[in-house]
């Protein structure tokens, strides 16, 4: 039989890092039946036969709240083995609270006092054997975060679950309470358990109502017992449960004189943790903090020049892309390709070889190669253009005449001559996505220059660059940049799924399905796990090192203001993660007005599956304002703070805000372990979710997006029969005013509805056929084709995914919290009305702003932003204020 | 259509079952460590007043 210690402590003293310490990889995370909050379960390393059991963070074993019930509960009556109580050393008083309750369950028991290492370095000194001896157990100092301890706290609380060493109840209370307490004992002894009897005296003595049912004691005893608790309470002139407490304190305040001696000059100092928060606690400086916090997390995972950005190009054009990648810490130096060439062997290969790429390449990095033939490259492409539609053009009349798409293995020499590129499409603006005439960079190499006219110069020659059959010819004589003469080169997944596909003989059809529809789906999506890895290791950090929590304290300031609770604000941190338990979160909050609200707002909040929706808008189409993204949190925020100020001026959500107590942790240098492990649980959820849900759902989207109602198998060209143009297109009207009205963007919003960041995989599947090499010009393509004003069709189409109601788990989680059918519509159709009204706005006001554009649609927008106005701003009545 | 092409389908449809099984069973994975079935299981068993294993996770990582 296995051997079960509990791991029992306040909240933050360092249960879970001294878990993870000591069970090393060896843990899951499991709901028990019947329980309602959650324990973590591990084997200790190096003993398979022990089992230990993380309780959540517990102030007290009385029930006040639903985790101390739990946990009062499992350790009464599931009796481990041992108890194993983490202590935090640097707030010892508060914590010996628990222990001394602890102490008297009868159940064998080891005190670990943590953060030893923050204790030695403030000076202080704990004198553990006369901890142990007040408290009847051992006591060890040991230091979670540094590994420091945990292996000997562990042997010893083995030791005494081994031993079934039970320690003796210390003497806590005072005469005439442990008078009582003796009567009680004895009326009750037989009826509960030896070895838990005190504990169980002590409850009748409190009255604890809920315990005292489960100890199942004959009323008559509780009657006999009631008239010596009385008698105690006269004495003392309070009543019981206070008695209990305080007699408790002053019992603590004794253990901790005798014990621990404090570092007199820190005393009279100011704590690290307290000067910081002297500024970021600060009534003026707190909010721009925050916010200035978001802000770098933003610029960090989408800012042009970020890693976050970097990362992501790296993953979304080289790793699952079509471009490959070099193995880093590698040479990258170009070596001739050509076995065969006579001088071109051994370890002089290239120095004296004839063959054309070592002539140009030879000494060359990679990127000095690419950048070398990268005007080469634009040159020919260019003048391929332009011969192509020279071509057409002299040849359009003529009978029997076959448009030309690409070019012909035979030219005819006449026409290349005549070629000059003027006028076709050379590159495409990154901003509007039209063509831009002979717009080509300086350094073009042998054979380009550009000459722009200016507009208003009528003597300029006409817009031409001197790009001809003879320069033709010597940048195709160029040879182009092969990355495999340069260093170990690893194809992009793209291209290995393609020639797998390829060298397997797989038709066009299936390898279309494969390709862009499952892979391409899932590749947009994981695309961006670099910017989801950049936000959770920055939201990571702040958590660990304990901002967050101030966070809530500043926004309870912010909140209470306007009548609301920064209770609520705990569910909305939550969500940054997830809406579901942050919907969830919203528990906590004991007035039911207050909880519905705070279910309505809380996932507002981008949570980690809409960020990635803000990352491909951020990279695609706002890829020089970065600030973009941090402004979807702030509108989130300003969401939750105006709607709940309009919520709460309605009589259905009036009332009092809900007192506010929050421990606020001492601040702690994270370590890096502790970062990750936070992180990659994010990371790896958002990772799966990636195959278990973006990936059926992509397979079914191209399925029907390449058959039609007949399930006929289309050809890319007549998707405009397939059955999802036509579901996109009965309910593109909704989205029209928005800018996105197509079916693509139609079924881009509704399919985000399974999960958030299936918008962009939709978006790359719908998107396909759209002009352009990548993704990203793909997407760019398709928004240029829904509007004229593509970046604010793009905004657009970003906050209305982002604030309109969550994905479907998190809707259904939402009917449910809100008790009634009738509520749950009410809460979905109030997200909807945001998500619609700021998506709206964005467009029509941003057209009006942008060229003036004035219609029916604008004044709607005006009309329903001054109406949200008057919500917000409008006196409340006086009955409701009261 | 080929036999590779056929084992490609039958693979491809193979791992849509396996995926749809997987939610079905367990619930789609979650950004917040656990997965929604299991949230939405502990939602439905418990009171009103009680908490779930996620949210009293991210509550546990952030407070």
């Amino acid at each position: 039989m296995s051997i079960k210690i509990a791991l029992a402590g306040n909240p933050n003293s360092g249960k879970t890092t001294l878990f993870n310490a000591l069970t090393g990889s060896d843990q899951y995370v499991g709901n028990w039946p019947g329980v309602t909050v959650e324990k973590k379960d591990g084997r200790l390393a190096g003993h398979k036969d022990t089992v230990l059991q993380d309780l959540p963070g517990i102030y007290s074993l009385s029930p006040y709240s639903l985790e101390e019930k739990v946990s009062r509960n499992f350790l009464v009556y599931e009796k481990p083995d041992a108890i194993l109580n983490i202590v935090d050393g640097t707030n010892i008083e508060r914590n010996l609270y628990l222990s001394t309750q602890l102490a008297e369950l009868g159940i064998p028991m080891v005190i670990a006092v943590n953060m030893m290492d923050i204790v030695d370095k403030a000076g202080d000194k704990i004198d553990f054997k006369k901890l142990g001896k007040a408290l009847n157990c051992r006591a060890i100092g040991i230091s979670a975060q540094k590994s420091r301890g945990c292996r000997d706290a562990a042997a010893e609380a083995l030791l005494v679950a081994r031993e079934g060493l039970k320690s003796e109840a210390p003497h806590v209370f005072s005469g005439s309470v442990e008078h009582a307490l003796a009567h009680i004992e004895e009326s009750i002894q037989g009826k509960v358990p030896a070895a838990s009897i005190r504990w169980c005296a002590i409850k009748i003595f409190e009255r604890d109502k809920e315990a005292i049912e489960k100890m199942g004691i004959n009323p008559k005893t509780i009657e006999h017992v009631e008239g010596h608790i009385k008698d105690c309470e006269k004495e003392l002139d309070d009543d019981a449960e206070s008695i209990i407490t305080s007699q408790r304190y002053e019992f603590i305040q004794k253990i901790v004189k005798d014990c621990v001696v404090k570092n007199s000059k820190r005393l009279k100092r100011m704590s690290i943790s307290d000067k910081i928060d002297r500024i970021v606690t600060h009534k003026i400086l707190a909010l721009p903090i925050f916010i200035l916090s978001l802000c770098a997390m933003w610029w960090l995972a989408v800012a042009e020049n970020g890693p976050g950005t970097i990362l992501t190009d790296w993953a979304n054009d080289q790793f699952l892309g079509e471009d490959g990648w070099h193995l880093p810490f590698t040479s990258h130096k170009f070596k001739c390709p050509e076995k065969e060439c006579e001088n071109c062997t051994a370890d002089e290969r290239g120095e004296n070889c004839t063959c054309e790429s070592c002539r140009i390449y030879t000494g060359m990095e990679y990127e000095e190669a690419q950048e070398f033939y990268a005007p080469h490259e634009k040159n020919i492409e260019a003048w391929e253009a332009a011969y192509i539609e020279a071509y057409n053009e002299a040849n359009k009349d003529k009978e029997g005449f076959e448009e030309l798409a690409e070019m012909p293995e035979e030219l005819d020499e006449a026409l290349a001559r005549t070629v000059k590129a003027d006028g076709v499409r050379l590159d495409d603006d990154e901003e509007t996505g039209e063509a831009v005439r002979g717009k080509l960079k300086d350094g073009c190499g042998p054979c380009i220059e550009v000459e722009i006219a200016e507009e208003d110069d009528e003597d300029a020659p006409e817009l031409e660059w001197t790009c001809d059959w003879a320069m033709y010819q010597v940048s195709k004589a160029v040879p182009e940049v092969d990355p495999s003469n340069y260093g170990v080169f690893i194809p992009g997944i793209s291209t290995l799924l393609d020639s797998m596909l390829d060298k397997a003989g797989v038709n066009e059809t299936v390898k279309s399905l494969v390709k862009d529809g499952a892979w391409g789906g899932v590749a947009t999506v994981l695309g961006f796990v670099p910017v989801i890895l950049v936000v959770f290791l920055f939201l990571a950090f702040l958590e660990d090192c304990g901002y967050m929590a101030r966070v809530a304290f500043i926004m309870d300031r912010l909140f209470r203001k306007f009548g609301l609770s920064g209770k609520s604000f705990i569910p909305m941190i939550v969500g940054k993660g997830c809406g579901v338990p942050a919907v969830m979160a919203a528990r906590t909050i004991e007035n039911e007005r207050d909880h519905r609200m705070t279910v309505i707002l809380a996932t507002f909040i981008p949570c980690g599956a809409k960020t990635v929706v803000i990352a491909m808008f951020a990279s695609i189409f706002f890829r020089d304002m970065w600030w973009v993204a941090a402004l979807m949190d702030i509108i989130g925020i300003a969401i939750i703070v105006l709607g709940g100020i309009a919520l709460k001026k309605s009589r259905a959500f009036a009332g009092e805000a809900a007192p506010f107590v929050m421990e606020l942790p001492s601040y702690h240098l994270p370590t890096p372990n502790g970062i990750w492990r936070h992180t990659w649980t994010r990371v790896k959820g958002y990772v799966f979710k990636a195959g278990m849900i973006i990936f059926p759902a992509c397979v079914f989207l191209w399925l029907v997006m390449h058959f039609d109602w007949s399930f006929t198998l289309l050809a890319d060209e007549e998707i405009e029969k397939s059955i999802l143009h036509d579901i996109g297109s009965w309910i593109a009207w909704f989205f029209a005013p928005l800018g996105f009205g197509t079916w693509q963007g139609a079924a881009a919003s509704v399919s985000a509805e399974i999960a958030k960041e299936q918008a962009t995989a939709t978006l790359g599947i719908v998107a396909q056929n759209m002009q352009g090499t990548s993704t990203a010009a793909h997407i760019k393509a398709l928004f240029g084709s829904m509007s004229d004003f593509p970046r604010l069709a793009a905004f657009s189409f970003m906050v209305f995914n982002l604030f309109i109601p969550p994905c479907m788990v998190a809707i259904a989680v939402t009917f449910r919290e809100m008790g009634t059918k009738a509520w749950g519509w009410f809460a979905v159709a109030f997200q909807l009305f945001i998500g619609y009204t700021i998506a709206l706005s964005a467009y029509q006001v941003g057209m009006l702003i942008c060229s003036g554009v004035f219609t029916f649609w604008t004044i709607l927008a005006l009309a329903i932003d001054g109406f949200c106005l008057w919500a917000i701003f409008r006196p409340a009545r006086k009955e409701i204020a009261k | 259509m080929n036999a590779s092409s056929i084992l490609i389908l039958v693979i491809l449809a193979a791992l849509v079952s396996l995926a749809l099984w997987r939610v079905w069973k367990k619930g789609a994975p979650c950004e917040c460590g656990t997965n929604c079935k299991a949230c939405l299981k502990n939602c439905k068993n418990h009171s009103s007043a009680s908490g779930c294993s996620c949210s009293s996770q991210a509550k546990d990582s952030l407070i």
